[in-house]
């Protein structure tokens, strides 16, 4: 029976973890993120999961890992300067295929930058923060139901593709509170585990990295049931450090292939009246409900407009943009930052269709009417002979 | 000591602080200055570097050369600031959780180093910029944001801490033994070597408030009964001693500390003059 | 395109007078009484003083865009938010404590006639000794001028945002606070929900 709830963004994340199955979670305070901490460590004991609070953001990167590796799913939430400081971690999550998930809720920025201020600036660094070759996974919400909704996705994709996984809100998006209608399924929801019932034996190591014949992702196994060695060196499929060029080439590649392959399944977007649109609005997070609302004023004034929007920014849903940017003729990006998705995107505009960046980086949300005034203008240049 | 020679001291116009009304803070940043004018401290002679936190936000009110740092690495920062500028009197300030949590690992390398920098640690057992998280200082069994149900870890004591370190001046004082603290801060300025001096301060906003001890005079009240002078502690069992906090200058010693001995390597080659970079 | 805006409240004042829990109550209750509600808070550092506001959206449609530049309700605790007023919608309603704020009654006259004085603070102090509670009594008399919610679900939510000690306290607050004012400025509210899902394909 579903039924009308109010969250806070911080507080759906951890409610949402808690009903994927997260029975850790090590963190340490940063605005505006320690919200997200707070409900996990009232509600985790009452679920017969751990919570405790690190000595900082590195330990609390390494400490989820672990925890992940050992068996049980983890989580832990961050804003930019916390998040610069988890890299190495992700990089050792990523290498050594462990699922957990990173939520990082944007702050103004560089450095100490904004702490109570929404922004969008860490986009790039979502993609590539952690140095080496790497695919990521990073889901961005715009509303608290979606919060909900996607975090447990996190950990299903986590879980499903043995990776490192991002849940990005900003701050606005974090510290509001917002109904919706919490459905069944959301209460119910799909959750991918790790096996648990195989027998194994007793002489033999297990490789966590065991591809076998034909499998993208290797079964990951808790410690306990068996034993197994990781590494953050280059490895081979036992998981103990193998160096030479054809190991590297093979264990790199699959990295890069595992998510690579499956972009299409992976990357989750939505459509807002796009099937008649010249002009396409690509907006995520909060932006996105400003372009929602700028859409449709716009299309009361006739504009065949329409709104794209990618919740898993990465790996972007390339091929449907690539689409759109065969079909349509202007885009419009706007973002609380210099235009980082927006350089990205371009170099999947291969017919040269005019892109209008809408940059904000004040601390401000960027507005309807900015985005309203964006399309006008787009509109008129479009139409003028 | 006259109120307008600490003034001198002040970013007027930066005032009012952020601090809530009653903060410890306040009363800490006094005595840091009483202490400076009693020195006569040359302004631009002095480098003070903060982190990240309520007591962090200090280097925005002192008239000196401040650095607002990262969290928990005013202790790295200043270390360059030193040894690039030896000429400079070198204070890093901050918090219980910005100098012992993320911060620990730099806390113990500059005690080891017996570096020539003071650390003032203001510790009110919580993290009150981010609302009243727990710290390594906040007590077993207290009540924190992220310990609804109590505090399961235990503290640090930051005087030991820095003592088995190697830090060569260690001092405790509390807000409320405010003469204490002015001249343990002078000494601690004056001292060749590491200084560490950790002044107890009181989050009534937020540990007073999760703890039973919502107003500062609550909390100050605590600070005076539960105080006890190091002489006296000495000849006190550990039972006594539970719950306390002993005041007073534990270690007070001369060691070369690593400038000293850089300087005494540099004396023994011939520089040229041109070529030594960074003016006096 | 038929686009509802929805309709928005402002509470500001100074950091620790307890703005954006009345935001939270507010919010809450609004759900309960059927509506979509969105709430959103600004402050700085300081956990003391300092700008500090509360919005509260609400609407029968699910909200798009949750900041609102004007507002049909605003609510002044302290001067140090005095340019907010004219945030105001024309014919807002806005409510102000006379303690801490001087109010230009002429400059916000020509928005609107219907300004409401609440001796919220004053209340406090005098009939229940306690200043903290003043919030709670500026909640009273909101929701007695404006009648957006009945006062049995705020009591009820009340309750769920604080702890049982506070219970009497509060109660006894937002009586005050409901009694303190005599003008009723019903806002013009439609239906509750007509609209399920937000408007994608």
């Amino acid at each position: 029976m579903s039924r009308m709830v109010i969250m806070q963004g911080n507080e759906a994340c951890a409610l949402a973890a808690l009903k994927a199955g997260c029975r850790f979670y090590a963190g340490y305070p940063i605005t505006p993120s320690s919200e997200v901490a707070e409900t996990m460590a009232r509600e985790l004991p009452k679920v017969g999961g751990t919570f405790i609070q690190m000595e900082d953001e590195i330990s609390s990167a390494a400490a989820i890992i672990g925890a992940s590796l050992s068996g049980v799913k983890s989580m832990t939430a961050t804003s930019g300067p916390g998040f610069s400081l988890m890299q190495e971690g992700i990089g050792y999550g990523v290498m050594t295929e462990t699922p957990c998930v990173f939520v990082n809720v944007m702050r103004g920025g560089p450095s100490t930058g904004m702490p109570t201020k929404p922004a969008q600036g860490d986009i790039m660094q979502l993609r590539w923060g952690t140095h080496g070759d790497h695919q990521i996974i990073a889901l961005y919400p715009s509303t608290v139901e979606e919060v909900y909704k996607y975090t447990i996705k996190a950990f299903n994709y986590a879980e499903k593709y043995r990776t490192p996984v991002f849940l990005v809100m900003d701050e606005t998006l974090g510290h509001m509170r917002e109904s919706f209608f919490l459905t069944d399924e959301e209460e119910n929801p799909e959750i991918i585990q790790r096996i648990k019932d195989t027998e194994f034996s007793d002489d033999e190591l297990f490789h966590p990295f065991d591809l076998g014949e034909d499998r993208t992702v290797a079964p990951l196994v808790g410690m306990g049931k068996t034993r197994f060695h990781v590494s953050g060196l280059v490895h081979d499929e036992t998981g103990f450090p193998a160096g030479q060029a054809e190991v590297a080439e093979k264990m790199i590649k699959h990295l890069d292939s595992k998510i690579r392959m499956y972009s299409e399944e992976i990357s989750i977007y939505e459509e807002y009246m796009l099937s008649d649109a010249e002009i396409v609005v690509v907006a995520f997070g909060t932006t996105a409900r400003s372009a929602l609302r700028a859409v449709k004023m716009a299309r009361s004034d006739k504009i065949p407009v329409g709104l794209f929007k990618p919740v898993t920014i990465w790996p972007a849903p390339v091929s449907r943009i690539k689409k759109l940017f065969r079909s349509a003729n202007a885009f419009i990006i706007p973002e609380m930052n210099m235009g980082q998705y927006a350089q990205e995107l371009s170099k999947l505009n291969k017919t040269n269709k005019h892109i209008e960046m809408l940059n904000k980086i004040n601390g401000e949300l960027i507005t309807p009417e900015e985005i309203l005034d964006s399309i006008t203008k787009v509109w008129i240049q479009l139409t003028e002979i | 000591m006259s109120s307008t020679k600490y003034f001198n001291y002040l970013r007027k116009n930066t005032l009012p602080t952020v601090w809530c009304p009653g903060c410890g803070n306040g009363i800490i940043t006094k005595a840091f200055l009483e202490a400076a004018g009693n020195l006569g401290l040359d302004k631009n002679k002095v480098a003070v570097v903060s982190g990240i936190g309520c007591s962090s936000r200090v280097t925005g009110y002192l008239d000196f050369n401040t650095m607002h740092t990262l969290h928990g690495r005013a202790v790295a920062f200043a270390t360059g600031v030193k040894l690039a500028r030896p000429d400079l009197k070198v204070v890093a300030m901050g918090g219980d959780g910005d100098m012992l949590a993320i911060g620990g690992n730099h806390f113990i390398h500059a005690c080891r180093r017996n570096m020539d920098i003071t650390i003032i640690l203001f510790n009110n057992s919580i993290y009150g910029m981010t609302g009243g998280q727990y710290s390594p200082t906040t007590p077993n069994k207290s009540i924190a944001s992220t310990a609804p149900y109590g505090n399961m870890e235990y503290q640090f004591d930051p005087v030991q801490l820095a003592t088995t370190a190697g830090a060569t001046y260690v001092a405790r004082s509390t807000v409320y033994h405010f003469l204490q603290t002015v001249k343990y801060i002078q000494t601690a300025l004056s001292h060749k070597g590491m200084s560490v001096v950790e002044i107890i301060s009181n989050c009534h906003t937020y540990f007073g408030r999760y703890n039973k001890m919502s107003k500062p005079s609550d909390m100050q009240e605590f600070f005076k009964t539960n105080s006890v002078q190091l002489a006296k502690a000495k000849e006190m069992s550990k039972e006594e001693l539970t719950g306390k906090i002993v005041v007073g200058e534990f270690v007070n010693e001369e060691k070369p500390g690593y400038l000293e001995s850089y300087q005494n390597l540099q004396g023994t080659f011939e520089v040229d003059r041109e070529c030594r970079g960074g003016e006096q | 395109m038929n686009l509802s805006i929805p309709i928005s409240i402002r509470i500001s004042g100074q950091g620790g007078q307890g703005n954006i829990l009345m935001g939270i109550i507010l919010a809450e209750a609004l759900v309960k009484e059927g509506y979509w509600v969105v709430q959103t808070q600004h402050y700085g550092a300081q956990v003391r003083g300092g700008l500090s506001f509360c919005d509260v959206l609400f609407d029968k449609e699910p909200i798009d865009f949750p900041v609102a530049e004007t507002f049909n309700i605003i609510y002044l605790m302290h001067d140090v938010a005095a340019s907010h007023t004219k945030l105001l919608k024309n014919n807002g309603i806005l409510f102000y404590d006379s303690e801490y704020v001087n109010l230009k009654k002429d400059a916000v006259g020509r928005i609107t006639k219907k300004i409401v004085e609440v001796q919220a603070t004053k209340i406090a102090y005098e009939k229940i000794n306690n200043t903290g509670v003043s919030n709670m009594v500026a909640l009273g008399a909101m929701v007695k001028t404006t009648n957006i919610i009945s006062f049995e679900t705020l009591i009820e939510t009340m309750k769920e945002n604080v702890k049982p000690s506070f219970y009497d306290l509060d109660t006894k607050a937002i009586q005050l606070g409901y009694d303190s004012v005599e003008k009723v400025y019903a806002l013009k509210l439609d239906d509750k929900i007509t609209k399920l899902v937000r408007g994608f394909e």
